[in-house]
């Protein structure tokens, strides 16, 4: 009955967000570490168990001297001793060198109270983004990870890490994905009112696709043509925070909004992107996302705001 | 005999029962007309005199307490706001007002008794048991220093420089009238005192200019001042006996008089790195402070109607609405006044000085 019930629970091992289900060199790697380290927990668990119900179910009697220094020097100190010192050396040459990177590819990962400003870099090129990660499978990816306000930790179970993000400090994190598909990262230090409504995409593309994907990224806005919506964004000073490549480069605080409609969710994993979402979100951000830096536009009537959500859905 | 506790007590009750008949019975007279006893006035004058100086040990002075825009806009209100009761350089005390009990003094003679925080304390907080009262919009110290500024150069002032920073480009009233006469002159006469007849406001940035807003962000301003919702001892009080249409009027009136204007200050005549930190800011904001662009929005070819124009502002008045801005003071008025306080909360007074200087050596029709 308790097996049946723990085997309920083995789903919950997959999915888009999960260190058990392996899509990244370093997350095999820490994968079956894991396996390894419970493995062998549960033999060592399960002779001790053994010894101790060995120990209290047999009739008392005497042992020599010798057996039981055995017993003790052999178990209590020589065992742990090289159990130990194997673990360590296996954990140190399982250790990363990150002297050099070999990855071309860095991404510069800046975390804010509560989403992800992103920046692809490659040869001399830099590509702003925010709150989605792309990743090209079989290339190892250097991350670059610096915090605007308080700790995060950039965390993407399936792919590997986490490591986090300290106020001061440029930390680096070298990864390769391995399988494509579609992934979920989140931050994983606790950060303020919304920590737990900071996450996001993880995009694997296949080998090949990535590079379509990037030079799409680099492109200006798709949709460059004089909209209501696009009016209304710039009248009522959108573009004082968000930059949308191609038609207005002011403000950066916000994220970049220049393919904000290709995006799968909206204000970093909070919701999935949809009509009513973006609707949402512009009439009232704090109603979504406690502590959001953006502000209300309650005032604006309704038709205003819809416009305006789907110039931003066009930008693909 | 000896004097034991319960005669003491037969004594206390007897001082507080009369004490309460004396205060029932309505004998004392609280007649203005009788005026104050001298020891009543001597006790009451001394208690205010330690009471403000004891209130105002924690206020610091500014430094530029002589700058002209700040002495004309202690004036200008000073005429329409004190001159009534306390009289001015060209006008003595009206007559009703000296009746009062203690009548309001004349100032020129009494300022250089007080210390200017001093000064600064009676203007904003007023005086309990006199008719002096507290200064409407507690929250704008920068207006309460404007006068206490005024109140510093008063004595030595003649009434010809009085009559020109009171009333600028207005015609004075004639001899006689003045003081409480002015709520019944045309509204637009009150606002040509300061802003002048075609918006330009003061060339010191003691007053903005009106002549490049649009007519919608006029009414706007003047709505949310006669709602209290945006907070100025002067604007309120000036505003407070319009009717909606003449608000409408006024706006009218000064819209977009002078889009075409000059900038207020040459550019060649500001530090470059001003002029460029000034720049970068409004184009991009300090996006690691969050600091958004400020031609996000005030950009004159795209932002709502509803945005105030700031290219061509003085910088002054610029540097003085940031502050409100960034102290969190200014926030509620009209409807989008919430975008500006988070746009801004993290300036710097370096910041404010440059962003406030590149707007003002900007003319009004900049494009961006």
């Amino acid at each position: 009955m308790v097996a049946l019930l723990l085997l309920l629970l083995v789903p919950a091992c997959g999915g888009p967000q999960s260190a058990l289900d392996p899509a990244g060199l370093e997350a095999e790697r820490i994968g079956s570490f894991f396996l390894f380290m419970v493995l062998g927990a549960a033999t060592i668990w399960a002779l001790l168990m053994g010894t101790a119900i060995l120990a209290i179910l047999r009739r008392p009697g005497r042992h020599t001297e010798r057996f039981a220094n055995t017993l003790i020097i052999g178990g209590g100190v020589i065992f742990p001793t090289i159990g130990l010192a194997a673990l360590l050396t296996v954990g140190l040459r399982s250790l990363p060198d990150w002297s050099g990177s070999p990855a071309d590819l860095r991404i510069h990962v800046h975390g804010e109270q509560f989403w992800w400003r992103v920046a692809y870099e490659r040869g001399d090129e830099r590509i702003v983004s925010a709150n989605e990660i792309h990743l090209p499978a079989g290339e190892p990816v250097e991350f670059v990870l610096t915090t605007a306000d308080v700790i995060h930790s950039f965390w993407m179970p399936a792919i590997g890490g986490k490591m986090d993000m300290m106020p001061g400090r440029v930390n680096r994190l070298i990864l390769t994905p391995t399988t494509p598909g579609i992934y979920r990262g989140a931050c994983a230090e606790f950060c303020g009112p919304s920590h737990a409504l900071m996450a996001f995409a993880i995009v694997v593309h296949p080998p090949g696709e990535f590079d379509d994907w990037l030079v799409a990224e680099t492109s200006p806005a798709s949709n460059s043509a004089e909209t209501e919506g696009r009016r209304l964004f710039l009248a009522n000073g959108c573009a004082a925070c968000h930059r949308i490549g191609g038609i207005v480069e002011l403000g950066e605080v916000g994220p970049d909004l220049t393919h904000v409609g290709s995006r799968r969710t909206l204000a970093a994993g909070t919701a999935p992107m949809s009509r009513q979402a973006l609707t949402d979100w512009i009439t009232d951000p704090q109603a979504l996302k406690p502590g959001a830096g953006m502000p209300a536009y309650t005032m604006l009537p309704e038709e205003e705001i819809l416009a305006i959500a789907d110039f931003l859905l066009s930008l693909e | 005999m000896t004097i034991r506790l319960r005669h003491l007590v037969h004594v206390l009750a007897a001082l507080v029962v009369t004490c309460a008949a004396v205060f029932w019975s309505g004998i004392i007279s609280i007649s203005a007309s009788s005026g104050h006893w001298t020891i009543t006035d001597l006790i009451l004058h001394t208690a205010m005199r330690r009471s403000v100086i004891f209130h105002a040990r924690n206020v610091t002075v500014p430094p530029d307490l002589e700058h002209p825009g700040l002495v004309r806009r202690g004036a200008a209100h000073f005429e329409s706001g004190c001159a009534p009761c306390h009289g001015s350089p060209v006008r003595p005390r009206s007559t009703v007002p000296q009746e009062m009990t203690p009548p309001p003094p004349p100032l020129a003679p009494v300022i250089g008794q007080w210390e200017p925080q001093h000064l600064f304390w009676i203007v904003k907080h007023g005086v309990k048991f006199t008719g002096m009262p507290a200064w409407p919009a507690l929250s704008r110290d920068d207006e309460v220093w404007a006068i206490t500024a005024f109140l510093l150069a008063m004595p030595e002032m003649d009434g010809a420089t009085y009559t020109a920073l009171a009333y600028g480009a207005a015609e004075p009233p004639a001899r006689g009238a003045g003081g409480l006469s002015l709520v019944t002159r045309p509204p637009l006469e009150n606002c040509v005192r300061c802003h002048d007849h075609e918006g330009k406001g003061d060339p010191n940035g003691a007053f903005p200019r009106l002549d490049i807003q649009t007519e919608i962000y006029l009414r706007k301003a003047l709505e949310a001042y006669h709602r209290g919702q945006r907070a100025s001892g002067i604007m309120e009080s000036m505003v407070a006996p319009l009717t909606e249409a003449e608000t409408t009027a006024l706006a009218a009136h000064y819209a977009r008089k002078a889009p075409d204007a000059p900038a207020p200050v040459d550019p060649a005549s500001l530090p470059p790195d001003i002029l460029r930190r000034g720049k970068e800011i409004a184009q991009i904001g300090i996006p690691e402070r969050n600091v958004a662009s400020c031609l996000g929005c005030h950009g004159p070819k795209t932002g709502r109607p509803e945005f105030p124009q700031i290219h061509g502002q003085y910088r002054e008045y610029i540097e003085i609405q940031l502050n409100l801005f960034v102290s969190g003071t200014r926030s509620s008025g009209a409807d989008f006044e919430h975008l500006m306080s988070m746009a801004t909360h993290a300036l710097d007074p370096a910041d404010i000085e440059a962003v406030a200087a590149w707007f003002a050596s900007r003319p009004p029709s900049a494009d961006n």
